[in-house]
This record gives C-alpha cells, sequence and structure tokens, in this order.
C-alpha cells in the first residue's frame, strides 16, 4: 500500500472509523492507528480494505473494552462527559449534541449497525460480514435504530421506504 | 426456514434513503485524533521493516546455503585423502641345509613416516627373495643323481618304462563336452547277512 492510499484511507474513514470504535472504547485514535498499521504490515492487503478495517477496528475496540483498566477509566471518564462525536459545525438540520445523545442511548448491538451503515458506507453483507449473524437481521436492526433515533429527537413523518 | 432467504432485503440505494437518514448522514464525524506526521512516518517504517524482514530472510536463506555446502565440501575432501600405512613382515625362507641363503637383491621400499591417524590401512607384505635351487628338496635331486649314475654304468635298460600314454582326445566342437563320458558300473548287490548262516 503507498503513502498516497493511505493518506486517502485516512480522510476518508477515520473518522467514521473512531466513531465506530467509541462505541466500545475511549481510546479509539489508538484502536485506529493500530488497525491502519496492520493494514501496511499485511504483505497483501484486502481486495477491499474498508470492511476489513472495520472488522479490524471493531476487535481491536472490544478486546479494549475487556480490559479492566481500561473499562474503569472508560466509565470514570464516561460519567464526567460524553465525548463530542460529531463535528457541531456540520451543516444539518440535526443539533450533533443531541443526536450523539440519541445514538449513545441506542444498544450497542443497534448502534454499531446504524454508524457503519450511515457513516462508514458499508453494506448490509458486509455489516453481517463484520458483526456476526445475516443481512436481514443487520437491515432488521437498522430499522428499529432509525426508528428509536427519530423518536428520541422527535422527528415524525417516518418515510422510510 | 432461515431467514436470511426468506427477508434478505436489497441494500436501499442511497436515493431512497429518507430525509432523516440523510440529515443523520450529513452529521460529520468529529475529526479523528491521529497525528498524521507520526503516523506517517510510523506506517513507512512498518513498510520498511517489511522490506528488510524480507531481505533478511533471503540472506538468512543463502547463509544456510552456503553454510551446508562448505560443510559437504569439507566432508567430501577429508574423506577422499587415503592414507595408506604399510606394514613391513619379513618371511624367512626355511633354511636348507647345504644351501647358503642368497642375498636379497632388489631392497624393499621404505613407506614414508606417516604420523597422522591412517583412514585406511593397506597391508604390503615385503618377502626377500629365496634362491630357486631351496625349492626342489634334497632327495629328489639325490635320487635323479643315483638314476643318472645306474643308466650309465648299466645301459639304456635301466630307463624307466614311459608313463603310459592318455587316449587322444576327440575333436570338439561347440556344445559338445570334451571330457569322455565316463560309464558308470553297477555295484554289485550286497547279500543281506542272515542271522542262520553258519559262521565260519
Amino acid at each position: 500500500m503507498t503513502a498516497d492510499e493511505l493518506s486517502r484511507l485516512i480522510d476518508r474513514h477515520a473518522g467514521a472509523l473512531v466513531l465506530y470504535a467509541r462505541q466500545w472504547t475511549d481510546a479509539p485514535e489508538d484502536v485506529v492507528q493500530t488497525a491502519l498499521l496492520k493494514l501496511v504490515r499485511l504483505g497483501r492487503p484486502p481486495e477491499n480494505p474498508v470492511p476489513w478495517l472495520y472488522t479490524v477496528v471493531r476487535n481491536a475496540a472490544r478486546d479494549a473494552q475487556r480490559s479492566e483498566r481500561r473499562r474503569t477509566k472508560y466509565e470514570t471518564r464516561r460519567a464526567e462527559h460524553t465525548p463530542e462525536w460529531f463535528d457541531p459545525d456540520s451543516a444539518t438540520g440535526l443539533d450533533a449534541e443531541t443526536a450523539s445523545e440519541a445514538l449513545a442511548e441506542l444498544p450497542v448491538e443497534v448502534r454499531e449497525i446504524v454508524i457503519a451503515h450511515l457513516w462508514g458506507g458499508l453494506t448490509f453483507e458486509q455489516i453481517a460480514a463484520t458483526v456476526g449473524g445475516s443481512a436481514s437481521t443487520a437491515y432488521r436492526r437498522y430499522v428499529a435504530g432509525i426508528t428509536t433515533l427519530r423518536a428520541s429527537l422527535g422527528v415524525s413523518c417516518p418515510t422510510l421506504k | 426456514m432461515p431467514d436470511t432467504e426468506m427477508n434478505t432485503p436489497p441494500d436501499p440505494p442511497p436515493g431512497r434513503r429518507s430525509a432523516f437518514e440523510w440529515s443523520l448522514a450529513a452529521l460529520r464525524p468529529a475529526d479523528a485524533d491521529v497525528a498524521r506526521p507520526s503516523f506517517m512516518f510510523k506506517a513507512g517504517q512498518e513498510s520498511r521493516n517489511k522490506v528488510v524482514r524480507f531481505w533478511r530472510c533471503v540472506a538468512g536463506g543463502l547463509v544456510v546455503v552456503l553454510a551446508t555446502g562448505g560443510v559437504a565440501t569439507f566432508g567430501i575432501v577429508q574423506n577422499s585423502e587415503q592414507r595408506v600405512m604399510a606394514v613391513r613382515a619379513e618371511i624367512q625362507a626355511r633354511p636348507v641345509p647345504g644351501v647358503a641363503p642368497a642375498v636379497p637383491t632388489t631392497p624393499a621400499v621404505e613407506p614414508p613416516p606417516d604420523t597422522a591417524a591412517p583412514s585406511s590401512v593397506s597391508v604390503q607384505i615385503v618377502t626377500r627373495p629365496t634362491p630357486p635351487a631351496d625349492v626342489t628338496p634334497a632327495g629328489e635331486i639325490a635320487a635323479a643323481l643315483e638314476r643318472r649314475r645306474n643308466i650309465l654304468v648299466g645301459g639304456l635298460g635301466l630307463i624307466p618304462d614311459a608313463p603310459p600314454e592318455l587316449p587322444k582326445a576327440a575333436p570338439t566342437y561347440p556344445g559338445v563336452f570334451a571330457a569322455p563320458r565316463v560309464e558308470k558300473k553297477p555295484l554289485p548287490p550286497v547279500e543281506p547277512e542272515s542271522e542262520d548262516r553258519p559262521p565260519n
């Protein structure tokens, strides 16, 4: 993998990967950097590196969560303040902080699918391969998560087709 | 029936997302706190280490091959050096009364001294040559001289008869044995000894 390819990957996906890793750990940047370095170390990079990166990030973040020391630290920090998940200057009709709080209330198995699909751009097949299970299960969880977010944010008129 | 077969939906294309989903997707994730220069430096190190590891493996393999070849060559050279140790043994001919032992005409070749341990040993027996007169027994010579003296005194009639002439060999050709066929004579039947026979 060349330096340009790596730079492009960071520009396009590092933010979403950090947001994805944040579901489990309080040091998502470290996890993402480690995953990117693993990708560099690979003798033969995968054909589609983005789903591969999500899988590696997910596993590494869950391993980090299992660490008792980190988990305690994470919970302490989490109690102090919720880190900003989104850029507050995003040009959207939703408030970033409110959206972050609504997202944080979702169960993690639903939230990771919503993040991977909306911000990571992964298909449901790719999400199913990453988190395990079937694509239809991933889709059902995604729809349930969107419905919950809509209710939390007070957005009416569901028009999901 | 598994739900993967029944309910697997096609991925909704981006155009079919709801406005709410578009609004959510428009939220930009917070900037990843990735120190780009240091990370790229680490990535470069990793990439370089990969190349270095490859060449280290190649060099290690070459060293192993060369070492194996060197050891094999050294072993072959060591085995090809054949050392000869000569063991000198003198066999003295039995002295014959009345005949003086002859002096050897050619001296025995002395092998060079070898201090190293021999890998193979060949034994060289040096025999001192003895005169041909020693081979003939003294009794036969005496009998021949006696016979000659008798013939000279008594005449030609004392010459012993010639040995019987051997039968002429039949002409041979390929496939036929040259030796004459020997007819075996049947052995006479052995009469069993009867206990009723009176003793002689």
